[in-house]
């Protein structure tokens, strides 16, 4: 009987902990607004979650190369530097920065190897211009997206990039890996695992 | 308590000798009193509503020039600098000391006025905080270092302690546990990650597991050491993921979505993943790791006889439970005494120790309270299956020569 109010006792304590959950105890901050909840330069996820909208093609990110400075840091058709080869297999041609970059990423093994579209969007989008990250529009970063994409073979010039489109692409350097939220490389932290040996 | 009595009464031993060697040294030194001088009355009074340390006192950051950035982080227009940890006197790391890793950023010039914090993505009420409402709200104040995964050990005889271990930082950190405002906002069922972003230059964003998140120990940082979080290190919000590698540990921090799957962001890839060909992975966790920091890689003893060997010792998986000191390569060791060990802060150690005059090689090993020991580069390359520059927690041995020069001799 005892155990019994025990057992009814912390369900109830259980229960309580629940609702608490659910609803906010201090009701401090105000609900964000729809514009605030797509910021500009946001992350987006792998599969194109948050991406927004907007489109552009290779034709049109042909000329934002070259009006928008890329070309300036990665030369007039992607390979002559100095910053990193964005056509070809390998990275920028500086023995030193590819002796760091070995095997690791795609600056060492080129823009093929990126294993999602998504990514290329995400690295333009937030990563470029260098020091001048926030500059491009979404359609600007599609459209160049669109362009890296061409220029490595993976996509033909006139097909058109969106948040529907850019996520089914699919990247020769993804090889067999497959997306799944048990993977591994996602799951892999537990609070008690072990970073070292034991003893 | 009984140690650190027995360990101030050396230290005025030691002072009282040095006092007594001055006096036989007679006309010329300042006996056994300091000479003093006044500062003048102008700056005395300025310095009384903000104080500044003393004009002999010139410890600073050092600075990397740009051809390290780009060899660390692939970025020609760094905003880095090292903390000066031979330096260190405590386990609290000087806000203005404090290491920077900030990846091309300068600090944003941001009024805490006009600054936000949102708590969007999979959640039942996307909210959005201003800094005075997070302070009416329940804070903490926890000790915490914050390493970044890049401060690794490297060989190289002429590589100084800070070269090789720069790169971290200890403050005491004031705000808002995480789980509070997620709780604020109600996290949906099917969320497993949060992304942190960040309102710098570089728009820098991560993420973590939100069970990382929902352990009460991450926090939304606006205090450091007693004042608001300084530029370089967040202001005013610095997220703080006790134990994480440092690049989780967002500055600038404008907004925390939740998420199901972790989103991949210019600085997720490329040179900050696992050597693997995944297109996100993370060691998470730093250390366990301990470093001698006196005497240690770039200093010079500057006579035989007693010294006291000091460093410390830190894990991303708890407290410190132990360090061991060799001084003889590694054959034998002893254990140091160590403390304050607090959770996932550095955590200072000390073993006093007799320079003969020979050369001698002095390394440190920590365990945590998971158990877990600083392996040696063999023992990391057999766990991780590389023997990776990043991430490396691996024991550092100095070298000690018949001279009094002190070598990296990893």
């Amino acid at each position: 009987m005892r155990c019994s109010a025990g057992w009814v006792a912390a369900v109830v304590v259980l229960a309580c902990a629940s609702a608490a959950a659910q609803g906010p105890t201090y009701n401090l901050g105000r609900a964000a607004t729809e514009e605030e909840l797509n910021p500009a330069g946001a992350a987006i996820g792998l599969d194109g979650q948050g991406l927004p909208p907007g489109s552009g093609t290779a034709a049109e990110g042909a000329l934002l190369y070259v009006a928008r400075g890329c070309s300036q840091c990665h030369g007039p058709t992607g390979v002559e530097g100095p910053g990193p080869h964005l056509v070809g297999e390998r990275g920028s041609g500086n023995a030193e920065y590819d002796a760091f970059y070995e095997g690791g990423n795609w600056q060492g093994r080129g823009i093929r190897n990126f294993m999602f579209a998504t990514q290329i969007w995400s690295w333009i989008n937030q990563g470029m211009p260098l020091n001048q990250q926030g500059f491009l529009t979404a359609d600007e970063v599609y459209a160049l997206t669109a362009y890296l994409l061409h220029r490595n073979g993976i996509i033909e010039e006139d097909d058109v990039l969106d948040a529907a489109s850019l996520p089914q692409v699919r990247m020769p350097g993804r090889g067999t890996f497959a997306y799944t939220p048990d993977h591994p490389a996602y799951s892999e932290w537990k609070p008690d695992m072990p970073r070292t040996r034991t003893r | 308590m009984h140690k650190d009595k027995t360990a101030t009464r050396r230290q005025l031993l030691k002072g009282g000798g040095a006092a007594l060697v001055g006096l036989a040294a007679g006309a010329g030194s300042a006996g056994a009193q300091s000479l003093r001088t006044a500062t003048p009355e102008g700056l005395a009074r300025e310095l009384m509503a903000y104080g500044r340390r003393s004009r002999f006192v010139e410890t600073g950051r050092i600075t990397l020039d740009n051809k390290v950035n780009m060899q660390m982080h692939g970025d020609p227009n760094g905003f880095d600098a090292l903390t000066p940890l031979g330096e260190q006197m405590g386990i609290i790391t000087p806000a203005p000391l404090h290491f920077i890793s900030s990846h091309g950023d300068p600090p944003p010039d941001i009024d805490p006025a006009k600054h936000r914090l949102m708590i969007y993505g999979m959640v039942e009420r996307p909210l959005v905080f201003t800094l005075d409402e997070l302070k009416r709200l329940p804070s903490v104040s926890r000790i915490h270092f914050i390493e970044c995964l890049a401060n690794s050990p490297r060989p190289g005889k002429e590589r100084t302690l800070e070269q090789n271990h720069g790169l971290i930082g200890c403050s005491e950190w004031t705000g808002v546990p995480l789980s509070l405002l997620l709780k604020e906002a109600g996290v949906k069922p099917g969320a497993r990650w949060v992304v942190g972003e960040s309102l710098g230059r570089t728009q820098q964003a991560r993420s973590f597991p939100i069970a990382k998140a929902l352990m009460d120990d991450t926090l939304v940082a606006y205090g450091q050491n007693g004042e608001p979080v300084q530029p370089h290190n967040g202001y005013p919000l610095r997220l703080v993921v006790p134990g994480f590698e440092g690049k989780f540990q967002l500055k600038w921090l404008r907004s925390v979505k939740v998420t199901e799957q972790p989103y991949v962001t210019y600085w997720e890839h490329g040179s900050f993943t696992r050597r693997e060909r995944t297109p996100l992975g993370s060691y998470w966790e730093q250390g366990p790791k301990s470093v001698i920091t006196c005497p240690a890689g770039g200093q010079r003893l500057p006579d035989r006889g007693h010294h006291t060997i000091v460093g410390f010792a830190w894990s991303g998986a708890g407290a410190v439970s132990r360090v061991e000191v060799s001084t003889d390569g590694g054959r034998s060791w002893q254990d140091a005494e160590i403390g304050p060990a607090l959770p996932m802060a550095m955590t200072r150690f000390k073993l006093p120790w007799n320079w003969d005059g020979g050369e001698a090689v002095l390394q440190s090993r920590c365990t945590d309270e998971r158990g877990q020991v600083q392996p040696t580069p063999e023992e990391y390359g057999a766990f991780w299956g590389e023997y990776a520059a990043p991430h490396n927690n691996v024991i550092q041995p100095w070298r000690v020569t018949s001279v009094g020069r002190v070598v990296n001799a990893l």
